[in-house]
């Protein structure tokens, strides 16, 4: 018997649990040679701001080991361009479509997911709260209470499934996701990049123009994996995990410690058809372990 | 663009440190342009994780050439397949050298493995009429200096400058250069450059001096290549730019330099 890899997460409806990860795949077309994009459950689109902004200085990333560095400073067109621009190609293709926004102020986040409300083809809004590299960005998900008015504000400008992205870099994470979920989240993703920085030895400069970016990539599985399994333990509301997810047992790894869903990032950049291929894999274990749907593996970890 | 399995025709040691390597693909090899480039998995392990960018060297559907130098872990991982091996390799990206239409002097100015997509360059143009063509080709010494005999070859005029003064003229390639221009009257060829990021300052330095076109295929570091990650920007008058997506060829009289 075929699997049944659906997944609900608020009214999010995903044809299978796994989804492309935002700032890794674009807003889906500058990947629609290289696979067939509706094979993904899910496309969460690069971060939107309210005005365009022009990113970093460059260097913006540089490879560490098993990993990446990034900085690139949420360089968008805005809301507006995202809507003009971006929504005619998602129209055209079947995956759910998770927006992913940032702000630098409460009261712009609202105004986004307000904007937003209104726009056909948006199945879900993630809020970026997370972001390493832009000033004031992190800083939301750093604080239970700051986590809890960014959500409340979205939540109460929209009506659509609303998912907060947290950030690793907190002494607990699971204390911020419960504050997510009382302000009204649908679901918690995590995790966003970790702090991190290169030198240059010759140069005594650090290799990114930002100084610091974001770590991603294999060697942030493992604690990402644990917070999503003290995230799991925590709240009720579904988690999306992510976090150096490259093949399918990765993303089984992450769904067996409590993940409904999860998000694949970096491994786009190796294997732009990886999203797709760990869909396959998920659906070929299940069948091997005889696991009828979602239930069956979603947070079946032994302990 | 297309992600496909390439097959490893040659991969030799050309110069130490410099490798050549010839691989089969014809869906790819036929869509390349002399400019554009391609992203290269090194192995199948974590580290290293992304891919190499690599521009073509020489471009015979099926076939194309990547000449690289051996610079850490992956090129070092590329270095080491052997003929019969399957690639995994992804392109072509980017736009291309923009070739003139109207007949033009052409003065190629390469710096070490700056040189590589040169080559291709060269076929194009050496097929087209041109007025004269120049290959300034610098490097540290004899022993790293790469493509004098392909451009030679070509019939192109060919200059060598090395640091040491061990073959050619002792100089940097952009000495080279401005000596051209210093000898010709009414020169006003069109440039196309690659290589390390000081002489490609100095070369749009003479350019603008000189009122001369000048183009560079300028390197980042690239993660996507399909411009969806912006990671791979540079900083031009008009604002950031993406080396995978609006170049890698630029206008060098647009790059604000670091």
């Amino acid at each position: 018997m075929k699997p049944d890899l659906k997944v609900k997460i608020g009214k999010l409806k995903l044809k299978n649990p796994v989804m492309v990860a935002s700032g890794t795949f674009g807003s889906g077309e500058e990947y629609k040679d290289l696979l067939d994009l509706n094979k993904i459950g899910g496309i969460v689109t690069k971060s939107i701001t309210l005005k365009p902004r022009e990113g970093n200085a460059p260097p913006r990333i540089v490879e560490t080991p098993s990993g990446m560095l990034n900085s690139i400073g949420l360089q968008n067109d805005g809301v507006e361009a995202f809507i003009k621009e971006k929504i005619p190609f998602l129209k055209k293709i079947r995956p759910a479509v998770i927006v992913s926004i940032a702000a630098h102020s409460v009261n712009d986040y609202g105004r986004l997911a307000e904007r937003l409300d209104g726009v056909s083809r948006v199945d879900a809004i993630e809020i970026n709260i997370s972001c390493p590299n832009v000033k004031g960005g992190l800083e939301f998900s750093r604080e239970p209470f700051s986590a809890f008015e960014v959500v409340n504000a979205v939540r109460r400008k929209t009506k659509k499934t609303v998912i907060a992205k947290l950030s690793p870099n907190v002494t607990d994470i699971a204390a911020i996701a419960a504050a997510a979920e009382e302000a009204g989240a649908d679901a918690v993703s995590l995790v966003n990049t970790f702090t991190g920085m290169a030198v240059d030895v010759d140069t005594k400069r650090p290799v990114l123009g930002n100084i610091v970016g974001g770590l991603s990539g294999p060697a942030i599985k493992p604690v990402a994996l644990r917070m999503v399994w003290e995230v799991f333990k925590r709240v009720k509301v579904p988690v999306i995990g992510m976090g150096g997810i490259m093949e399918s047992e990765d993303a089984l790894e992450f769904m067996i410690a409590g993940a409904s869903a999860v998000q694949v990032g970096t491994a786009n950049f190796v294997n732009p058809r990886a999203a797709a291929e760990i869909a396959v894999g998920i659906e070929a274990y299940m069948r091997g372990n005889k696991i009828k749907n979602m239930k069956g593996l979603i947070g079946c970890l032994k302990v | 663009m297309k992600q496909v399995l390439g097959k490893v025709v040659s991969n030799s040691e050309v110069k130490p440190e410099y490798f050549l390597m010839e691989i089969e693909a014809p869906s790819l090899a036929g869509e390349a342009k002399p400019g554009q480039f391609l992203t290269i998995r090194c192995g199948n392990a974590t580290s290293p994780l992304l891919r190499r960018p690599l521009g073509f060297h020489r471009i015979n559907d099926p076939r194309f050439q990547v000449l690289y130098e051996v610079v850490g872990k992956g090129t070092r991982l590329l270095s080491e397949m052997k003929a019969g091996n399957k690639v995994d390799i992804l392109g072509p990206m980017g736009n291309g050298f923009k070739i003139p239409d109207k007949p033009k002097d052409v003065v190629i100015v390469a710096g070490g493995i700056g040189v590589a997509p040169l080559v291709a360059l060269a076929e194009t143009l050496a097929g087209k009429k041109h007025k004269r063509i120049y290959a300034v080709i610098g490097a540290r010494d004899r022993k790293s200096l790469l493509c004098e005999r392909d451009f030679r070859d070509m019939g192109i005029e060919t200059l060598v400058a090395t640091d040491d003064g061990s073959c050619g003229r002792k100089c940097f390639a952009t000495q080279i250069l401005e000596d051209l221009f210093s000898a010709k009257r009414d020169f006003s060829p069109v440039i196309f450059a690659c290589g390390p990021e000081a002489m490609l300052q100095k070369v749009a330095a003479i350019a603008r001096k000189r009122k001369a076109e000048a183009y560079a295929s300028l390197e980042e570091n690239i993660a996507c290549g399909v411009g969806a990650c912006l990671g791979c920007a540079i900083e031009t008058r008009s604002g950031y730019k993406l080396v995978c997506e609006d170049g890698p060829v630029f206008n060098l009289n647009e790059v604000v330099w670091r």
